[in-house]
């Protein structure tokens, strides 16, 4: 008997899930916004503030890597359920739970980090002070990166390449047809902060959907 | 890419906990390689072969839609 490689018909249903949980939330999110929020925080609290499309895309993505990670350390308290969510025969082992707790850590604070420009900015600190404290926290995500890059397997050393691959592709396509219409003027000019968002919100959707092709969510 | 991984796990009692240590990765390799859902590098591969005490052709197959 041999085992061939699956076509995987529940990638398809899991990934129109997350996109219909990911469109409710979004509605919500804009019905909070423009009828709540006002309310809250006063109708006129926003006003003046310089804010973008891509800052909110890179708060939503920001939010999701930390709610992300928040549900693998809630789901790591219970060795069965995070064999389940491995799709592991028995109950993870204390090693196990304490490597998917680290992994979860580094993606809730990739998270923080996306979200660290944007309150930065709207609470008005010093673009020196702050600028120093995003260069610090970014040097102690890349340590904490390279750390887990070499803790880890080939099976998630090659997810992680095939998520940089694809995202790569994906975004210098998305990149080449946004700047050919701009140099025709037909759009207007992107900043920094909008291609980075636009490319972690892909690399965040790409690394989802190779996780679960390979069994990993 | 077919493999009979599991059945030759299972031939020989061992968990996948125990062929994960012997190969030195994570009982997710294990499992992502028993699915089919990852096909190993050609050192991992070699390793299996050498563990099971087997040629890496009489685990591993090409599929008949492949190529």
């Amino acid at each position: 008997m041999t085992v061939s490689s699956p076509k995987n018909p529940h990638l398809t249903r899991r990934l129109l899930v997350g996109l219909g949980f990911g469109a409710v939330m979004g509605a919500a999110g804009y019905v909070f916004g423009r009828t709540l929020l006002p309310q809250l925080i006063g109708p006129d609290a926003l006003d003046g503030l310089d804010l973008r499309w891509s800052d909110a895309l890179a708060a939503l993505t920001g939010i999701a890597l930390m709610i992300g990670a928040g549900a693998v350390m809630v789901i790591s308290l219970d060795p069965r359920r995070l064999a389940r969510m491995y799709h592991l025969e028995e109950p993870a082992s204390p090693e196990e739970i304490g490597q998917a707790r680290f992994q979860a850590a580094v993606l809730g604070f990739s998270g923080f980090i996306l979200l660290l420009p944007l309150v930065f900015a709207l609470a008005g600190l010093a673009g020196g002070l702050a600028m120093g404290l995003i260069i610090l926290l970014f040097a102690l995500h890349t340590v904490l990166n390279i750390r887990m890059w070499r803790g880890v397997d080939e099976l998630l050393r090659r997810t992680t390449l095939e998520a940089a691959t694809a995202t790569f592709f994906l975004g210098q396509g998305l990149l080449f047809l946004w700047a050919a219409a701009e140099r025709l003027s037909l759009l207007p000019p992107l900043t920094a902060w909008d291609v980075y968002a636009v490319l972690m919100t892909l690399y965040l959707f790409v690394s989802a959907v190779v996780s679960a092709r390979r069994g990993l969510a | 890419m077919n493999n009979r991984l599991k059945v030759l796990r299972a031939e020989r009692d061992w968990s996948q906990a125990h062929l994960a240590e012997l190969l030195g990765v994570s009982r997710q390799t294990v499992n992502a390689l028993e699915t089919g859902r990852y096909d190993p590098s050609l050192p991992l591969a070699f390793k299996i072969a050498r563990i099971f005490e087997q040629p890496i052709e009489s685990i591993f197959s090409e599929q008949e839609n492949d190529g």
